[in-house]
């Protein structure tokens, strides 16, 4: 069962996106900040990281270059959520070290097509 | 006359001289003229001095009101500027905000939706999946609005990439799939093999082909709708072609087509719904990556568009703005031909080198001046076939720079264009501009113009060929 790890502070959609992941057989694990999602992703080693880019403490794209500075974590891929859509966005998060991206509202099939993709190697 | 007589009138005359020069130079100057004390002095020769005087008061009270109405105009540019720079700022904090609880609204419905299946309660999943497609109405609202609050902004970028064309359609055929049901449509794509992939922004094509096949599902009711893509080797295009069945339209409705916030009339806006911005984002999009989109259509027998896209798109400046091209290449010139020289008056640095490049690109040879005196100075040093000027500048405005062009005997000749932010033309006329145009400039129009009073400037003045004509 491949292990996605879910950084993101708003509940609502945390709680939504954790319950639709759980029902497609994923273990998920949730971080509530940035500092957190950099803590847990060296503790319980995801396979997946699906990251919210507007975190508090620490913001996505700051824990996004950190989790790929260290050694035990850098090759975890990150898919960079965002609900900004702007312009500049989507490079901004691929710059920062995301190996992906895609905007809110999620399209849960989209996404998931995503998260397959990056776990290929790994299945 | 006698002698004493003859001595005013000549002081007089001297003085006149004198302030005229400083007004045309731009120096500062005496606004009175000396008194004549002299009591025998001839009345016509005092009132003379009188009605000059008078005048140089009215120019003096002219002056001033100018300047004031200049300082005005600043101000309210300013003020205009920093309610834009908010406007922007606005938008990416809304971007987010309206996203955020659409996500909730699209995703726990969606999840009722597969728990009321699954418990097949159908009579639940049917209102759910009406919350689930009002959601997504109202966000393909929400987006459309941002994107053309985006594009007035000048905010809209292009992300090149190389991508699978036919990958692609399959996707927006798969996501249109529902809406043909609806209608009872029946929907036939004629692709053409030779076609793999095309270099342009993936989000945008996608999205002018879903914005298309969306509206073409929506005004046709049980008919057929075409898709056609072809590669067109001669112009190393890719063109787009979608026919329906449909409604179709009037001349009359199609004039405001591809305009902002217009349906083909109040009727269509209640009976098919829609914000009436997905045309005018589509026409936008096309002509963003150096494309076009035209239409034809037939009322009671349906309508075709076409879409036409460079097969490699390239960064290409705004349709509607001045920006830089970084791809043309600058003209060259033939032996003995002379390029044609434009001064351009303009305080502010970025306007003058975004007319530098643009300008000389066309193969015009550019001197720029950022006030007044420097402008008067150059004018006559190199004489300038065509001049472009700035109305709103600091100190001395266009205006009364384009009062001292025309009051030189040298330099009165030389065509005036004036680029304004305000539609003032007859008072650009009354003072002898050659054409007045509007900030932002349409690039075309400015280098047809420029082009074509060099022309005039010319053949007027000299017998020399011209180059860049």
């Amino acid at each position: 069962m491949p292990k996605v790890l879910l950084v993101e502070d708003n509940e609502i959609n945390r709680d939504m996106l954790c319950r639709r992941l759980i029902r497609r057989g994923f273990e998920i694990m949730i971080a509530v900040d940035g500092a957190e999602g950099i803590k847990m992703a060296q503790s319980s080693q995801p396979d997946l990281i699906l990251m919210d880019m507007s975190l508090p403490i620490v913001d996505g794209w700051e824990a996004t270059r950190q989790i790929k500075a260290l050694p035990m974590t850098q090759h975890i891929p990150i898919i960079a959520l965002t609900a900004h859509a702007m312009s500049g966005d989507r490079d901004r998060c691929i710059e920062a070290g995301c190996d992906e991206y895609d905007t809110k509202p999620i399209e849960f099939a989209r996404l998931l097509n995503k998260i397959e993709v990056l776990l290929e190697p790994i299945t | 006359m006698d002698s004493a007589n003859k001595t005013h009138l000549q002081q007089i005359i001297q003085q006149t001289q004198t302030i005229v020069q400083a007004i045309t130079s731009g120096q500062p100057w005496d606004h009175c003229l000396s008194p004549i004390s002299d009591h025998s002095a001839d009345s016509d020769i005092l009132q003379l001095q009188d009605s000059l005087q008078a005048l140089l008061q009215t120019v003096v009270e002219q002056n001033r009101r100018h300047l004031k109405a200049s300082q005005e105009l600043q101000e309210a540019k300013d003020l205009a500027e920093a309610g834009s720079r908010a406007k922007s700022q606005f938008l990416a904090n809304m971007s987010h905000e309206l996203r955020t609880p659409m996500n909730a609204i699209l995703g726990y419905s969606e999840m009722l939706m597969e728990d009321a299946l699954e418990a097949s309660n159908l009579s639940w999943h049917r209102d759910l999946s009406r919350i689930n497609t009002s959601g997504q109405h109202l966000l393909g609202l929400i987006n459309d609005i941002l994107d053309l609050s985006k594009i007035e902004a000048g905010k809209m970028e292009l992300y090149l990439e190389q991508f699978d064309l036919q990958e692609m359609i399959d996707e927006v055929v798969m996501t249109i799939q529902p809406l043909l049901n609806k209608q009872g449509n029946q929907l036939t794509v004629h692709r053409d093999p030779a076609l793999t992939t095309v270099f342009a922004d993936l989000t945008k094509v996608r999205q002018i082909l879903f914005n298309l096949l969306s509206n073409a599902t929506k005004f046709t009711d049980r008919g057929t709708i075409l898709l056609t893509l072809e590669q067109e080797a001669q112009t190393q295009s890719l063109c787009i072609r979608l026919t329906d069945t449909g409604t179709g339209m009037t001349p009359e409705q199609m004039e405001n087509l591809f305009e902002a916030f217009s349906q083909a009339d109040s009727t269509t806006h209640r009976r098919y719904g829609g914000t009436g911005l997905g045309l005018a984002i589509t026409r936008y999009f096309c002509e963003m990556m150096g494309g076009s989109i035209s239409v034809t259509s037939q009322p009671g027998q349906g309508t075709t568009f076409t879409v036409y896209l460079p097969s490699e798109v390239r960064e290409t400046p705004l349709p509607e703005l001045i920006t830089f091209d970084r791809l043309a290449l600058p003209k060259t010139f033939k032996e003995g031909e002379i390029p044609c020289k434009v001064l351009v008056i303009d305080d502010d640095p970025t306007f003058q080198e975004l007319m530098q490049r643009f300008l000389s690109q066309e193969g015009f040879e550019i001197i720029s001046a950022s006030n007044a005196t420097e402008a008067i100075q150059l004018a006559k040093e190199i004489s300038p076939d065509v001049i472009t000027l700035d109305v709103m500048m600091p100190q001395q405005d266009g205006w009364s720079v384009l009062m001292q062009l025309k009051s030189d005997p040298i330099l009165s000749e030389i065509p005036v264009l004036m680029l304004t932010m305000v539609d003032n033309k007859g008072m650009g006329y009354a003072l002898g501009a050659a054409d007045c145009f509007m900030k932002p400039l349409n690039r075309k129009q400015i280098s047809e113009a420029v082009r074509k009073y060099c022309r005039t400037h010319r053949s007027d003045s000299m017998n020399v060929p011209v180059a860049a004509l």
